[in-house]
């Protein structure tokens, strides 16, 4: 059980300890789950959106439940008590009543808290790790993980244009109060012809060499400020999976703009300084 | 520390009676018998053709405080119990954040803890508030919800969803509706559909007395409380009869538990609490320095519990 008091501001931070990544080539048995398409039919039907009876016949996507669940282990041992998980997603789940955050925490060492967060695009990474320095930095959790998921089924015509991942992945990252400083900041309001400049003052303020890892959304709205360029095919999973496949030092600034809310985000991770007094220090793994 | 400067409420117009309701849920006569002389359930709110942004507008709406004070609106929160409710890339959040000219705020929907949600995102919001430089700043809490599918319209032989809607603005620091503590319990191990697992419906009856029990009084002691300190434990409106068994369970007296919305508005998902606020408030139930417990059960699931002072 989590218990709290009235939160106060924080006093600490949270340090990544650990990325993990996978990309997930099956498919799950919930793609054949005779309760789907009557869930999607009500889901779609005040919106007039077209159901993909090929996919449904076919049998296609994957559930966020069992990625993330396969991937626990690779995040934390079962000796390492969590006390908050959170899932971020932007497409939704091929499982759709699944309320998948408690599951997970079931099946997390520590049963943690869980909630999940969404309906901001890719942004919602970024407000999950930010509330969850929100709860280490208040001491109201000493171990969490951020699950990052997307998977590439959607089972009816977009009503209007938006990205759709070209494949099931997760990225798990771990966070505790020490490790890899990191550090959240999010820009709301922002249209497109301010993206490259706030990004770039985002950068030089740090005062040191950064690697600017950009989402191909990021990187065609502020040309020339990305170093590394995620895959356009994980839209919202693909800059923390680079920073998962490892190979960076220093700063690394990890950045993405979802131009349909204007909200521009940057996580700044600091590889060069890891404390060693973590558990499992070892930098930013790779999965 | 955490505070709700202002909660409106909205039940929308049409009250369907559980008879009307029945053939929709294919719902004997029998079960409809035991739904309102033992649950304590009579009639639902229902917005029947509105949308789920209609009800997030009417509830925004009833807030006098948000208008002139828009700008002091830094976070927009969407508690929302059902997993997914809308197709992608729908955001009916965002229109309702361009609506009320709070475009600058950054929104985002809190979910997975169902209809315990609506106190997660109080957590939340307290906790992004309270490492928010400005001591001005707000956050606006929505909830409501549509009763668009069969998971979102029953719990079976235990609730009828409802679609009243709610909205709180909630500063860091302020002198009425303080937070002052929140225990909350995430028990996977009841994930599935109770609709359909009439085994894992069986034991998460069974379970649920003592599991919101627990929380409700954890949440007292980590306000440093006993429950005679507590003057009215607001619900959420699943139905009385479970509520009643947790009062006798916990020993709190029921007559202080405000049943007042079970016969008249369904279970409105996340925006119980809220509503229930709402009620004490206009029927007086609620008195300056009052400490009251607010608790919550969500399918999935989680037990949540919170304890303010008025």
């Amino acid at each position: 059980m989590f218990t709290s008091g009235p939160p106060g501001p924080p006093v600490g931070t949270a340090r990544l300890v650990s990325a993990h990544a996978r990309v997930f080539a099956e498919t799950s048995p919930t793609a054949l789950d005779p309760a789907l398409r009557p869930f999607l039919a009500d889901l779609v039907r005040p919106y007039g959106n077209t159901l993909r009876e090929d996919l449904l016949t076919e049998g296609v996507g994957h559930s966020f439940g069992e990625m993330a669940e396969a991937m626990l282990p690779a995040a934390v041992g079962p000796d390492e008590p969590v006390d908050l998980l959170v899932l971020a997603f932007a497409m939704h789940d091929l499982r759709l009543g699944r309320a998948t955050a408690c599951y997970l925490s079931d099946q997390c060492p520590g049963t943690p808290m869980a909630f999940a967060v969404c309906d901001q695009g890719s942004g919602a990474a970024f407000t999950a790790l930010r509330l969850t320095e929100s709860y280490l930095g208040s001491g109201a959790c000493e171990r969490a993980l951020v699950v990052v998921v997307e998977q590439s089924a959607l089972h009816y015509e977009l009503g209007e244009p938006a990205p759709i991942p070209d494949r099931h992945t997760g990225v798990v990252l771990r966070l505790e109060g020490n490790g890899n400083p990191l550090r959240v900041g999010q820009h709301t309001g922002v249209d497109a012809q301010r993206v490259a400049r706030l990004l770039r003052e985002d950068v030089d303020r740090l005062g040191r060499q950064a690697t600017v890892i950009a989402s191909s959304r990021l990187a065609e709205a502020a040309p020339g400020v990305a170093d590394v360029i995620a895959d356009a095919g994980q839209p919202y999973t693909g800059i923390w999976w680079e920073l998962a496949e490892g190979g960076h030092d220093g700063l690394v600034v990890l950045a993405d703009y979802e131009p349909s809310l204007g909200l521009l985000c940057a996580a700044t991770v600091d590889l060069s300084t890891v404390d060693h007094s973590a558990v499992d220090s070892t930098a930013v793994a790779v999965a | 520390m955490t505070a709700l400067v202002e909660v409106a409420a909205h039940l929308p117009p049409d009250r369907v009676s559980l008879e009307e309701l029945a053939p929709r849920f294919g719902l004997t006569e029998r079960q409809v018998r035991l739904f309102r002389r033992f649950h304590g359930l009579d009639q639902v709110c229902l917005d029947t053709g509105g949308t789920l942004l209609d009800l997030l507008v009417a509830a925004t709406d009833g807030l006098e405080t948000l208008r002139g004070n828009e700008h002091r609106v830094k976070y927009v929160l969407y508690a929302r119990g059902m997993p997914v409710a809308v197709p992608y890339p729908v955001n009916p959040l965002r229109e309702l954040c361009a609506k009320l000219g709070l475009d600058h705020a950054l929104s985002f929907t809190v979910t997975h803890q169902a209809c315990a949600t609506g106190l997660l995102a109080l957590d939340v919001a307290g906790r992004l508030l309270a490492s928010d430089p400005d001591p001005d700043a707000l956050a606006l809490v929505v909830s409501g919800e549509k009763t668009f599918t069969p998971d979102a319209m029953l719990v079976p032989e235990t609730a009828v969803f409802g679609e009243g809607a709610a909205a709180a603005l909630v500063a860091a620091n302020g002198p009425a509706d303080r937070v002052l503590s929140y225990a909350t319990s995430v028990r996977g191990d009841f994930d599935g559909r109770l609709i359909i697992d009439p085994d894992l419906a069986a034991r998460f009856q069974y379970e649920y007395p003592r599991l919101l029990s627990e929380v409700l009084l954890a949440a007292v002691e980590r306000a440093g409380l006993t429950l005679d300190d507590i003057a009215l434990l607001l619900p959420h409106n699943v139905n009385s009869v479970s509520w009643r068994r947790v009062a006798k369970r916990v020993g709190y007296p029921v007559e202080q538990v405000l049943l007042d919305n079970v016969p008249v508005t369904g279970h409105s998902f996340a925006a119980d609490p809220f509503l229930n606020y709402r009620t004490a408030l206009d029927r007086g139930r609620l008195r300056p320095g009052d400490r009251y417990l607010v608790g919550a059960a969500g399918l999935g699931a989680t037990f949540s519990a919170m304890v303010f002072e008025h």
